[in-house]
């Protein structure tokens, strides 16, 4: 029973997941719209990959019990910075070469935020509050109030691109693309010492330090994957809108960091399954898309996506805190029973 | 040890005072409009809207938690303020009907957070959602104007000037001190006092360094954090009360953004986001660096986005001089107690 319930809760944005498609299918089957058909799924599903993306990055700093703010103000400078270089032109350069800049670009913020945070010792809040301000501010400065548009179609089928389409189901490109990075950084973290090494500095900083762990370096790199993940996540972005503003995506850090909460990371760090992110993502994409669906009007989805955020949370916290006793406790049982039949 | 106890002195007050004083005469210098009476006090009353908001956030970091419902709350109690003059009520009723709406959305905050267990951020960034969705929904996302009438003739008292100084004839040269200065610091001087000299001060300090030794040493945490964050609720009224006085109208979008404005001012101040650090007076300093910065640069006709740049580097520099004022006090109380 124990094990059952266990499993249960491993899986606790999934019974969120399953409870917000329930909810939207019966209230929109109620006012005589289809919400569960393949195609709209795959419009959710496509939504969501942006935010996963940065959901990714957000999760991966929340589980050394940091924050990063500056992920949607790194999402408009680096992409204005480069953006340029991606619109078409007649002969422009080959696109690898802005895309690879602006992830360079962006991991080189990523870098300035890892070295306030461990080197200055200011607080993550506050170090990545400091450089969201200053690359808005710099976005601004590079492109003025203009926008970029009209980019090249071959950037643009990374954002857009569809590679198969089953029962008006559409697999396309950036669904791929989450899915390698998901099973990237899973391993990462579940198989790798890296990322161990993430957990534990995220569980307790102090004893990390104690074990050896070059919690400095661990933190540095986090922070340059999360940041380096908001600038591909800017790319993707800008290719599904076809294109670049200082202005866009002033809200990102904040879904990034409901996704990540509602996907089960504890925001005390170092507890969380990565998947769980994907999870999170597709949630608040299905809330937006049913809202949306049903025609609510923008004021009030505000309302709704606070207090759905305030009671998934909730919700999701009741069930971690009964997952981490219960697996405390499965641990101990089994420990005993080692102790007794050796 | 006369001259010892003289330098712990210097390093006990907030460092952001330091901070301000050379960010002014760096922008009395430097920028040639700024140091003079008619900037100063527009100054001074902008700022004094920013400096209630910190004050509240300052509260609820000491207690390790965070508001960012304020700006929101802002919006929706200065829209209630609005509504209720524009349907002719009297001034008092609709003071009180905001600061009660304040309150009462800070107790809605405090539940969340020490009732239901969610991270104060995740919870009050939700309740951010839902109060500017509160104010949009009620004023039909228009400003609101009144008309002027015998039951709001307070208004127009707060709106004037207790003191005028003019030095010439430009409105450059003038000295005003606004009511609302006054009402600001008379609310200041309520909430240090409470912090000072009841147990409410001690109290945050405890919760926000430990909760749970605080709990076992007999407090009521989760009364006590309910409390900090209805006191934030009623601090975001006071504020919409300005706003609202100033503009003379409401704006329902008039309070976003300003959450984060007040963590940056209390921040600089010296308050740790861990909590169980940090003091109130800082906090208002804080404030006032930002606005110095801000009406420095607008004055010396600098674009807005530079201005952004520069509040995050005045940022990143301030809170490296509070490392090393940290580090420093550390290092004295040390070698104080060597010796």
């Amino acid at each position: 029973m124990k094990r059952f319930l266990k499993i249960v809760t491993d899986f606790s944005p999934l019974l969120i997941l399953v409870g917000i498609f329930a909810f939207f299918a019966a209230v929109n089957a109620s006012y005589g719209n289809d919400y569960l058909t393949m195609s709209n799924i795959s419009v959710i599903v496509n939504q969501s990959c942006f935010l996963t993306i940065i959901g990714i990055g957000q999760a991966l700093v929340i589980l050394t019990g940091g924050i990063n703010l500056s992920i949607g103000s790194v999402m408009a400078f680096t992409t204005v910075m480069w953006g340029r270089m991606l619109m078409n032109t007649p002969g422009h350069v080959h696109y690898a070469i802005p895309m690879l800049l602006v992830i360079a670009t962006g991991m080189v913020i990523g870098l300035v935020n890892g070295v306030l945070i461990t080197k200055l010792k200011m607080p993550p809040f506050i170090a990545t509050f400091a450089v969201m301000y200053a690359c808005r501010g710099m976005a601004w400065v590079a492109l003025g109030k203009k926008v970029i548009y009209n980019l090249s179609p071959a950037f643009r089928y990374w954002g857009t691109g569809i590679i198969a389409n089953v029962n008006g189901f559409m697999f396309t490109v950036p669904m791929v693309v989450v899915l390698v990075l998901l099973v990237v950084t899973g391993f990462m973290l579940k198989r790798t010492s890296l990322g161990r090494k993430i957990y534990f500095t995220g569980s307790n900083p102090v004893a990390a330090k104690f074990s050896g762990i070059p919690t400095d370096r661990i933190l540095i790199l986090v922070y340059v994957l999360s940041t380096g993940l908001a600038a591909f996540g800017g790319l993707l972005y800008g290719a599904r809108l076809n294109s670049f503003e200082p202005g866009m995506a002033t809200k990102a850090h904040f879904e990034a960091i409901t996704v990540a909460l509602i996907g089960g990371i504890a925001m005390s760090g170092g507890f969380g399954n990565i998947w769980g992110v994907l999870c999170g993502a597709v949630i608040v994409s299905a809330i937006y898309n049913g809202m949306n669906t049903l025609s609510v009007a923008s004021e009030l989805q505000t309302l709704v996506m606070g207090a759905l955020i305030i009671l998934t949370v909730a919700f999701n916290q009741f069930l971690v805190t009964k997952n981490m006793a219960l697996r405390n406790e499965l641990d101990e049982s089994k420990a005993r029973t080692k102790i007794s039949n050796p | 040890m006369q001259a010892n106890r003289h330098r712990l002195r210097l390093s006990n007050l907030p460092n952001s005072i330091f901070v301000f004083l050379f960010v002014f005469a760096l922008a009395s210098f430097g920028v040639p409009k700024f140091f003079s009476p008619g900037n100063l006090s527009t100054l001074l009353l902008q700022a004094s809207i920013l400096m209630i908001l910190s004050t509240g956030m300052a509260l609820v970091l000491m207690s390790g938690g965070i508001d960012l419902s304020m700006g929101g709350n802002l919006s929706m109690c200065g829209v209630v303020i609005a509504l209720c003059l524009r349907d002719g009520m009297h001034v008092l009723w609709a003071i009180g009907a905001g600061v009660l709406c304040g309150a009462l959305f800070g107790l809605l905050n405090g539940i969340f957070v020490s009732k239901m267990k969610v991270p104060a951020f995740i919870a009050t960034f939700g309740s951010m959602g839902i109060a500017q969705s509160f104010a949009n929904t009620l004023s039909e996302k228009r400003t609101i104007h009144w008309e002027a009438g015998p039951q709001n003739r307070l208004l127009n008292f707060l709106g004037g000037d207790v003191l005028r100084i003019e030095f010439g004839n430009q409105a450059s040269m003038v000295l005003s001190v606004s009511f609302l200065v006054l009402l600001t610091v008379c609310v200041l001087i309520c909430v240090i006092f409470l912090f000072k000299k009841t147990v409410l001060g001690a109290y945050i300090y405890a919760i926000g360094e430990n909760e749970e030794t605080a709990r076992l040493c007999g407090i009521d945490t989760t009364k006590w954090k309910i409390f900090v964050y209805m006191l934030s609720g009623a601090l975001a009224s006071v504020a919409a009360l300005l706003v609202l006085i100033r503009t003379n109208s409401m704006q329902p979008t008039s309070g976003d953004g300003l959450e984060f404005q007040a963590v940056v001012a209390a921040v600089l101040g010296g308050n740790s986001l861990k909590g169980g650090r940090g003091n109130l007076y800082g906090a208002l300093f804080g404030a006032l660096t930002l606005y110095v910065v801000r009406s420095s640069l607008t004055l010396a006709g600098i674009d807005t986005s530079v201005t952004m740049i520069v509040i995050g580097a005045v940022l990143v520099v301030g809170m490296i001089l509070n490392e090393l004022a940290v580090r420093h006090e550390k290092n004295l109380r040390l070698r104080t107690g060597r010796g």
